[in-house]
């Protein structure tokens, strides 16, 4: 059964979409946080902001394209160097479950 | 002259014993290691400066000069952590676009300094390192995020380092620690490198003892980078004292949104410290000019809802694949899901949760959206409002440092950000300069900030007030 607070969050759905493990302790302490922060953030649903274009930065951004030139990219070694686990000259995981497989 | 003096010197200052040969930059620098070897128990560092000579250039405008840096900036001589289990031992390939810079101006990258996790925090203690502790009273936080960075320059451990200022990172911790904390433009200084937290928040900034020092790193650091496109490009303004002097106050216009001030609780001594500065502002000759911000105290709110979105994004890149911390699982899934649960603190994880919930269908227009709209209209009245002034000046912070291990609580953090966060939002370019101290010897900050892009400006108000809150007397 989906663990939903009063304002109808489903934290177990958040969950999964963010890919965390939260103990009861934890999941206790977001339904507060996230009620105080619906409180908080109560006041921005209801003003008036027609006509202002929404600013995803602050600043207006145009397209630059960097010369066609080649880089020199990084070397693969130093890259595999970051990961937990190599095979073969790969980083290496295990299997992703299929759809038809249990969790 | 004795070293303990050097822990006071300005970048201008120690170049100039450079040059007359008082003192090597190998000298100077030991005195550097000692003084991190004295200061060890403020915990500023995760990475410590090596203790091995390092090698030092001979040119460049910040030769032998050693820079803190914030332990979110990639540099592949050190690990870079963000303080943060997941990256406690990640090696980046690449320095970021600022660290490059600094070393071809000759700097000594001096050490990774500590921060709260990711940059999400306001007083450094929320770090897989253990808290940063302030150098006046250790009792008290250093402030964050970039409390570790603030703490070296205030400590007399090296006369500049790199912070990042997502909402009010550099500003905040300067005003506690009594040191310069600069943020520019957004945009105006490359991201790459710069472990994200919120994208169309985060910029590097940086702490040193004076304006000058700041318009030094400023002219190092500046510019576009073709490696990040949201650095833009356009002419980066000379900023050096040569080329913007002091103000003259009675050709300053400075702006006071009272408005804005007046809704912020603040401490007493800070309330009477930020009024005195202002009389210093009139009886000076400084023209001083009420500004209207009608939809500021929504800034806040707005702040939250975009913060968190994008950190909920930005960190779900961790997945325990590429790098990073990766846990045990029998599949790709619960391989990510035990790597991300063990490998972020509870004040990540939560941002994280929040942001997700704040993007779910069926919030994402009620609250991002509009989060959005409202930055824009906030964005619009201080463009409008920098058309009367020329700068605006408020309080940093509404008080002096925090007791350690304060519950500031989910909002309570945003309270103490009310002054640093608007300006974050709209992108605006921003100084905290040192103005006065509480009855128990804490200092605080004013604010200073100017129109999007308009650096020469700030910095030639800079120091203008900079002179006025030191009664007159200049550096050196």
């Amino acid at each position: 059964m989906a663990d939903r607070d009063g304002g109808g969050v489903d934290i177990d759905h958040l969950q999964r979409l963010v890919q965390l493990d939260l103990d009861d302790e934890q999941r206790r302490g977001l339904r507060k946080d996230l009620r105080q922060l619906e409180q908080s953030i109560e006041g921005i649903k209801n003003v008036d902001v027609e006509g202002v274009s929404p600013a995803y930065q602050p600043v207006e951004l145009a397209g630059r394209e960097r010369a066609d030139d080649p880089d020199a990219p990084l070397e693969i070694k130093d890259v595999l160097e970051g990961a937990a686990q190599q095979q073969r000259g790969h980083i290496s995981v295990p299997a992703a479950p299929s759809s038809h497989d249990d969790k | 002259m004795t070293t303990s003096e050097w822990s006071t010197w300005t970048i201008a200052r120690l170049q100039a014993a450079y040059a007359d040969g008082q003192l090597s930059a190998q000298e100077y620098l030991a005195h550097c290691l000692r003084r991190v070897e004295q200061s060890g128990g403020l915990n500023a560092f995760i990475s410590e400066p090596p203790r091995q000579p390092t090698a030092v250039a001979d040119e460049g405008i910040l030769a032998g000069v050693p820079v803190a840096v914030k332990d979110n900036i990639c540099t592949t001589d050190f690990v870079t952590t963000a303080a943060s289990e997941m990256l406690q031992e990640y090696q980046p390939v690449q320095d970021a676009t600022v660290v490059a810079r600094l070393r071809e101006a000759g700097a000594v990258i001096f050490g990774k300094t500590n921060l709260d996790e990711f940059g999400m925090g306001a007083t450094t203690e929320h770090s897989f390192a253990g808290p940063t502790l302030h150098p006046l009273d250790t009792h008290r936080v250093a402030g964050g995020s970039s409390g570790g960075s603030a703490v070296c320059v205030a400590a007399g451990i090296c006369p500049a380092a790199l912070g990042s200022d997502t909402g009010g990172s550099v500003r905040q911790p300067a005003s506690f620690c009594g040191v310069v904390g600069f943020k520019p433009s957004w945009g105006r200084v490359s991201r790459r490198g710069l472990i994200a937290f919120a994208s169309s928040l985060d910029q590097v900034g940086w702490f040193t003892r004076t304006v000058d020092d700041a318009a030094v790193l400023f002219s190092v650091l500046a510019g576009a980078d073709e490696q990040d496109a949201t650095c833009v490009d356009r002419a980066v303004p000379d900023v050096d004292p040569g080329s913007v002097p002091a103000c003259e106050p009675q050709q300053l216009v400075v702006g006071l949104p009272t408005g804005w001030i007046n809704e912020v609780k603040m401490q007493p001594a800070v309330k009477a410290g930020f009024q005195q500065f202002v009389r210093r502002l009139e009886e000076s000759g400084v023209c001083v000019r009420e500004v209207k911000l009608h939809r500021i105290e929504l800034a806040s709110a707005a702040y939250r809802v975009i913060a968190t979105a994008e950190a909920s994004s930005n960190l779900a890149r961790y997945d325990g694949v590429r790098y990073g911390k990766r846990a045990a699982g029998k599949d790709f899934d619960q391989l990510c899901r035990r790597s991300r649960t063990e490998g972020f603190g509870q004040e990540v994880k939560r941002r994280i949760m929040l942001g997700a919930y704040v993007l779910s269908e069926g919030y994402v227009e009620q609250y991002y959206e509009q989060a959005c709209r409202v930055r824009g209209a906030i964005i619009e009245e201080f463009r409008q409002g920098f058309e009367q002034v020329d700068v605006m000046v408020t309080p940093t912070t509404p008080t002096t440092a925090y007791q350690r291990g304060q519950k500031l609580g989910p909002l309570g953090a945003y309270a103490g950000d009310e002054f640093v966060v608007p300006v974050s939002l709209a992108g605006l370019p921003a100084m905290s300069l040192p103005a006065g101290v509480d009855e128990d010897g804490m200092p605080f900050g004013v604010q200073v900030t100017a129109a999007a892009f308009g650096e020469r400006r700030l910095f030639g108000a800079a120091r203008l007030l900079e002179e006025l809150n030191s009664g007159g007397e200049t550096d050196e």
